[in-house]
């Protein structure tokens, strides 16, 4: 036996790694498990408020109330009027605004691909589905200062009122081809969208996740309709 | 060396932002609102001290060969203690903060004071020297968003500062302000504190 003690060994930092490992990402496991209910009730709640946000023009029109106040009123107003769908063979969540048994409009949680990895969005529709009434792009990847500007206010607004039907809509192809034009340009049709400079798949990106994504949802609606 | 005297020279005569120039990236891009910075610098504070303390601790029995590698582990331990705290009690602020957090990580500060300071001393020295360190990088911080945020928004801590009268200035909310505050703070300092020639 030499005299080498286990310290010198060529084992001992790896020994030494191993368990300063353990012990950390056992700590770190532990805080994460204490504070997980929380992060995700937080996750909830501004989801749930997204939704509410999103509906709230159409249910303050109804009910005579300004759309802020009903914001405002989280989370009664959302247990009021808002309630989650589902529309038969459509795996998305569907939420619907309802003020005594009316109709006021719907709510779905849409998906496609940026640029450089998947985007989620709400997305607000008439009760008759032919009006997109405001969207809102929660999750996404793009190019922060670039195609990460799909977020602001001044690209979802255009959305606002967006005729998102065809007037001679076939099964399969029921939306409207939105157009892009430049940003900063003015738009001369109700269907034209201004992209983002420096962004052109994710601004036509948008576009084709609304096209695929509505397309899916409203032939849900059609089926569901008849039943 | 007293307790005292370490946090005085970490925190100031060698202030990691102004003397070292570490820890840039953060201070350029948290800056523009005076919470912000107040939140981040508190969070360097709390990963900086413990990390420092704890890396003191294990110094004798870390193999030389892996030293930085524990200490990364070490540092990236606090500052996903830092993150989770914030999504699950402050989420408006982390929200905003963003993948600054997580990046806490990687600022040179932390690993500049652990190879420096912590892998040497004892370990409530290290945990002053850490202290010191984050507050001198909190005091840059703020200074800073004091300025950015006085005149890119008329409000400081978000309390409206100026009426109406008050045009924001955009190039202030933008990152590029936080260049030409930083570079004039930095001459500021070289020239009253060091008593440098300008």
């Amino acid at each position: 036996m030499s005299t080498k003690s286990f310290r010198d060994t060529m084992l001992y930092p790896i020994v030494f790694m191993l368990v300063i490992s353990f012990v950390f990402v056992g700590v770190l496991a532990v805080m994460y498990r204490g504070s997980q209910a929380k992060i995700e009730a937080y996750e909830k709640e501004t989801y749930q408020k997204m939704v509410l946000s999103l509906l709230a023009t159409s249910i303050g029109e109804a009910t005579d109330t300004k759309p802020f106040h009903i914001i405002a009123d989280y989370p009664n107003s959302y247990n009021k009027y808002v309630k989650e769908i589902s529309f038969a063979g459509l795996d998305k969540r569907v939420f619907i605004a309802e003020v005594d048994t009316v109709v006021l409009g719907y709510c779905v949680d849409i998906t496609g691909k940026g640029l450089w990895g998947t985007m989620r969005a709400l997305v607000a529709l008439s009760p008759d589905f032919k009006t997109l009434h405001g969207i809102s792009i929660y999750d996404q990847m793009e190019t922060p200062g670039l195609g990460a500007r799909i977020g602001e206010e001044w690209f979802t607004n255009q959305f606002n009122n967006f005729p998102i039907l065809k007037t001679d809509g076939k099964p399969g192809d029921y939306v409207l081809d939105a157009q892009l034009i430049p940003e900063g340009a003015k738009a001369e049709q109700t269907n034209q969208i201004q992209q983002i400079t420096g962004a052109t798949i994710t601004s036509s990106s948008v576009i084709k996740m609304l096209k695929g994504e509505i397309n899916l949802v409203y032939e849900a609606y059609l089926r569901q309709a008849k039943l | 060396m007293t307790k005292k005297e370490i946090f005085k020279i970490s925190a100031f005569k060698e202030n990691s932002v102004w003397r070292q120039i570490l820890g840039i990236c953060s201070a350029l891009a948290v800056t523009n609102l005076m919470v912000n910075s107040l939140i981040m610098g508190l969070g360097v504070i709390f990963a900086l001290a413990l990390s420092c303390f704890t890396i003191s601790l294990l110094r004798s029995y870390t193999p030389r060969s892996i030293r930085m590698m524990v200490q990364t582990l070490i540092i990236a331990a606090y500052v996903i203690i830092v993150d989770i705290f914030l999504r699950a009690y402050i989420p408006v602020v982390s929200k905003q903060l963003g993948p600054y957090v997580g990046l806490i990580i990687t600022n040179c500060i932390l690993m500049g004071r652990a190879e420096a300071f912590a892998s040497q001393n004892k370990p409530l020295d290290s945990l002053i020297d850490g202290l010191g360190a984050g507050v001198g990088y909190t005091l840059v911080l703020l200074v800073i968003s004091f300025i950015r945020e006085l005149f890119g928004f008329g409000s400081l801590f978000g309390i409206k500062v100026f009426g109406d009268w008050w045009t924001n200035w955009s190039i202030m909310v933008m990152a590029p302000s936080a260049f030409f505050i930083l570079a004039m703070f930095i001459w500021v300092i070289n020239v009253k504190y060091y008593k440098n020639k300008a």
